[in-house]
């Protein structure tokens, strides 16, 4: 029998008929927030005490540990069955998730799981307020001009913090392969192509729409990566930064703006 | 004098080689810089056969994964899917099942489906045989063809064969009148009327 009861993250009962008079605001609790895949990327970062999720973290570290020397690197899918494993694994296990390289030896595989946690995020990395915003100027302003740049930062100064500092932290990652395109084949242009569709979600529900945006979405995220130093320098976002931060914790956040690379293990 | 005109579709995963079969058939060249699609891309070819010409439409499809849901309206339409994989990845070969069942779920038997190997040229690294690719065809009841868009091999008989199994072609089946003309709008690629699944993006 379905429960008459609604739960919120924090673990807070009403009546059904009662919740939507519930403030949304809780402090999340693990115990309530099971699945990382679907789940709102700020609840899962509150409920872990993490600075981005879990999946992002460590499927970019194992990626790195790799190598980024991979042809169609993002582009080419890996193995169906391996990305629902390992999708499940995380589900089930956390941050004690193994996706070594001799559990799941096609690297393909780790980049498809990270394209899907991304596009199953109930509210996409870069949110439909962030969107409006970024596709406009992407649509009106000249490429790359300073006005195009001031508007895509007006734009992720809407994300929340954990969904800013996931960005920043996936987009100094993507650099980092494109630095690598003379052998993985992934420059700017090309990865903004297959990740934009995973990281931006037209508002509009025309399918026509969603299609005529994505030249716009991959000039954006191409834009994001190319300027990725002048639109994410601490300097000039903390302000709006920290008037979105809410939880001190995110203040103590540690990614660096120096492209950090990961310590081989 | 009037010219049929038809609808291809190509499906199939990311980098297996889709805009490159267009590209030789088009252009007669190849691109080396590795770009994948954006969105949709549709271009369109006349063909000049034995007993009549005919206008094709290709409608290339990006591989990627949000993508996926407006394909039923890009099959509805269609007169023939080629479905796309890459003999040195068995993971996009395994997926052309399901890509196949999605066009025959949208389409039954009332769709000419090609199921393609691409990149022949690649023989090192072949993870797929030729076998295996004829059995797979077999079973599913679709035409099989090996192809490699590099180095322009059997990219013209793949587009040759499709047209040739087209209603309407002496070989093939007796005209059936007007049930032989695939009416095409020449503004969008979707109907409005095509709205289940909601937002694809």
């Amino acid at each position: 029998m379905q429960s008459l009861f609604f739960t919120a993250d924090c673990g807070f009962e009403a009546h059904k008929k009662c919740s939507e008079k519930v403030p949304n605001d809780c402090l999340p609790d693990i115990k309530f927030v099971k699945n990382l895949f679907g789940a709102d990327l700020t609840t899962v970062v509150k409920a872990r005490n993490t600075p981005i999720p879990v999946v992002v973290e460590k499927c970019i570290k194992e990626i790195e540990h790799r190598g980024l020397e991979v042809e169609g690197l993002y582009r080419i899918a890996g193995l169906h069955d391996e990305v629902e494993s390992i999708r499940m694994a995380f589900d089930k296990d956390g941050e004690n998730t193994v996706i070594s390289e001799s559990k799941y030896d096609d690297i393909n595989s780790i980049t498809s799981v990270l394209k899907l946690y991304f596009r199953l995020l109930p509210i996409p990395l870069i949110t439909f307020e962030a969107y409006r915003i970024i596709i406009d100027t992407m649509k009106q302003d000249e490429p790359r001009s300073r006005t195009q740049i001031i508007k895509i930062k007006e734009g992720l100064s809407k994300l929340p913090p954990a969904h800013y500092q996931t960005l920043r932290f996936l987009l100094a990652h993507l650099n980092r392969v494109t630095e690598q395109k003379a052998t993985n084949m992934m420059g700017s242009d090309n990865l903004a192509i297959v990740f934009a569709p995973t990281l931006m979600r037209c508002p509009e529900p025309d399918p026509m729409m969603s299609l005529m945006n994505a030249q716009f979405e991959q000039k954006a995220l191409e834009t994001m990566l190319v300027k990725f130093r002048d639109l994410f320098s601490r300097m000039s976002t903390t302000q709006n930064f920290e008037a979105n931060a809410k939880r001190p914790s995110f203040d103590a956040l540690r990614i660096s703006d120096q492209t950090p690379h990961f310590d081989k293990v | 004098n009037h010219i049929d005109k038809f609808k291809l579709s190509l499906f199939g995963e990311m980098g297996v080689g889709k805009t490159s079969l267009i590209t030789r058939f088009m252009y007669d060249s190849f691109d080396n810089t590795y770009q994948a699609t954006i969105g949709i891309d549709f271009l369109s070819k006349t063909m000049y056969l034995e007993d009549r010409t005919i206008r094709l439409q290709l409608w290339d499809t990006a591989g990627q994964e949000r993508f996926r849901s407006l394909i039923p309206s890009y099959i509805r339409d269609s007169s023939v899917a080629v479905v796309v994989y890459d003999i040195t990845n068995a993971n996009s070969f395994q997926q052309t099942s399901k890509w196949i069942d999605d066009v025959r779920t949208e389409r039954g038997s009332d769709v000419i489906i090609m199921l393609v190997g691409n990149k022949t040229d690649l023989s090192d690294k072949r993870q797929i045989t030729t076998e295996e690719g004829e059995r797979k065809a077999k079973e599913l009841s679709v035409m099989f063809i090996e192809t490699s868009a590099k180095a322009g091999y059997n990219v013209k008989q793949l587009f040759r064969r499709v047209a040739a199994a087209l209603p309407g072609m002496e070989q093939t089946e007796p005209k059936k009148g007007e049930m032989t003309e695939v009416k095409l709008k020449d503004t969008g690629p979707i109907e409005p009327e095509h709205k289940e699944g909601g937002c694809s993006c």
